[in-house]
């Protein structure tokens, strides 16, 4: 016998793909529908005063219906935050970057975002920021309708 | 509780890629050896618990029909318990439930991840609206929870580092752990590549297959069991959503809820003086300090002194991890019932060259998704309510 058997298959690729319908529900649905209108809308607790960005339709604390939708303009201040500061098949921007948890003011719930506009080691807890919205014919009922959060200039957020 | 219920078979898998063994060939190792330590068979068997994070991480659907015969559960109910990495530790109570509450009187809890044969990162990945990506990853998640922790506690930046040596040594004495490094120093952490500032690269778990399986069963058989038992003491899981006005991450309510409900049921009012090891999912290095603060281990502010004074190293009064924890091995699935699994194995004295000498009480905990799910229990050496 002069066959030289073939190294064993220990693995197969088996690529597969899911797609998602997402229900965003009644109160978020009316977020997502704000950002596509550069509009950030919030909704306050009757029970605990509190006030989610994004509003669901009740408060997780308390239960109950949160109240009628006001916008806020998404000008906060950084909770906290980390530099991403190496790459990765699928990055969309060359590290450094920084990622911020950011309290927009006037609202208990933080969002998670973009901060550029400055070098990552100038970032500090505290930092005011503000949203940058994409071009009109980018908005899309998605937070990518930010771009990303800079710090706050004199004259306020683009609009 | 109504009726005392204690873990008496422990089995794993060596933590590694495993890519010489199936899903199912893995899975049976820890079932094996469980099944073995109990010394039961199948037919003692009244019901399977499995322990699994989302279908997506490694690929196969349903894995508790494909796994039927792996886990020996044809014929016999089984539940899926399905959270986040948090998922072992309920799994755990979950199987505990079904004795205390009389559904069943033996119940074997398994887990298991192989995330060398899925995308992790992919999987968790989805484009939501919510999300924009950022591409951060899970380290992009708690690297900023850690930062504020640092900020709120003025904690020396050297505490990560010596978090991550502490467990890569206690695992060069757990065969079964995935990273071996016997020779590491706090300046090679440092050293270390920067991934999501603050977290370097030795402060990080790595991705890892495994799997475990224990063995639940009432005080009537308990009692007869050939191996020491570890008795429950106490139990309790709690879960917060992940986003809530005024929610705060760094000292998640759900946790703190949930431990204090487990030392009520034990019996506890200074859990720091009256547990001798605890064995806590820890995936960064911060988190030990964090989570110390979190379940009552040290006051608030004060979890990073426990690490710089030597407490919670191997030998030190207050022993975290000394398996190596979730630094060391991180087949997600498992890994929380790894730690309700080696809290058990500390207190039945089967735990090795990592035993921690009179180990009589100790915590298992487990944590899951973006610090929402929390689960924890008491075990110990002496059957609760005995004189």
């Amino acid at each position: 016998m002069t066959n030289v058997l073939p190294e064993p298959v220990t693995t197969i690729p088996n690529p597969f793909r899911m797609d998602y319908t997402y229900v965003a529900g009644a109160g978020r649905s009316m977020f997502l529908r704000g950002l596509a209108e550069r509009k950030l809308i919030a909704r306050r607790c009757a029970g605990c005063g509190q006030v989610y960005l994004p509003p669901p339709e009740f408060c997780s604390r308390c239960l109950t219906e949160l109240e009628a939708p006001f916008e806020l303009d998404g000008r906060g201040a950084i909770s906290t935050f980390c530099v991403v500061s190496f790459p990765f098949p699928g990055q969309r921007i060359d590290p450094p970057y920084v990622v911020a948890h950011i309290q927009p003011h006037g609202a208990g719930t933080r969002l998670m975002h973009l901060v550029r506009e400055i070098e990552p080691e100038d970032v500090h807890i505290g930092l005011e920021v503000e949203p940058v919205w994409v071009p009109d014919d980018e908005l899309d009922t998605s937070l990518l309708s930010i771009s990303h959060f800079r710090p706050t200039t004199e004259g306020g957020a683009d609009a | 509780m109504s009726r005392n219920v204690a873990v008496t078979g422990v089995g794993q898998s060596k933590q590694a890629k495993r890519r010489e063994v199936s899903i199912g060939g893995m899975v049976r190792e820890a079932v094996t050896e469980a099944m073995a330590d109990a010394e039961l068979t199948f037919d003692d068997i009244d019901a399977v618990v499995l322990s699994k994070t989302p279908d997506l991480f490694d690929g196969v659907m349903n894995p508790e029909l494909y796994l039927a015969d792996a886990m020996g559960s044809v014929g016999l109910p089984v539940i899926r318990v399905f959270t986040g990495g948090s998922v072992g530790g309920h799994a755990a109570i979950y199987g505990a439930h079904l004795v205390q509450a009389g559904l069943a009187e033996r119940v074997l809890v398994v887990a298991y991840s192989k995330e060398s044969e899925g995308n992790f990162t992919w999987a968790l990945s989805r484009g939501l609206p919510f999300s924009p990506p950022l591409g951060a990853g899970a380290g992009g998640h708690f690297a900023p929870v850690i930062r504020e922790y640092i900020q709120r506690s003025n904690a020396p930046e050297h505490i990560g580092w010596q978090v991550a040596v502490n467990h890569r040594l206690n695992a060069t004495r757990n065969p079964y752990a995935h990273v071996h490094r016997p020779d590491i120093t706090v300046e090679e952490v440092r050293d270390s590549r920067m991934l999501w500032d603050p977290i370097r690269y030795l402060e990080s778990c790595p991705s890892s297959d495994g799997s475990c399986a224990i063995v639940v069963t009432g005080e009537e058989h308990a009692e007869r069991a050939p191996r020491p038992p570890a008795w429950i003491h106490g139990m309790a899981w709690r879960t917060e959503t992940g986003h809530f006005a005024g929610r705060d991450e760094v000292n998640p309510r759900a946790g703190q809820e949930c431990a204090a409900d487990a030392y009520r049921q034990a019996g506890i009012d200074d859990p720091a003086a009256q547990v001798d090891v605890a064995e806590l999912y820890i995936p960064y290095s911060w988190y030990e300090p964090i989570w110390l603060e979190n379940i009552g281990l040290a006051e608030e502010g004060g979890g990073w002194k426990l690490v710089d004074d030597g407490t919670t190293a191997f030998g030190g009064d207050l022993p975290i991890n000394p398996s190596g924890g979730v630094l060391s091995g991180n087949p997600t699935g498992a890994t929380g019932l790894l730690r309700f699994a080696e809290a058990a194995l500390q207190v039945r004295e089967m735990a090795g060259e990592h035993q921690v000498d009179g180990a009589s009480r100790a915590i298992g905990h487990a944590m899951g998704g973006a610090s929402q799910f929390h689960a924890l229990w008491v075990v110990g050496s002496g059957e609760p309510g005995a004189a």
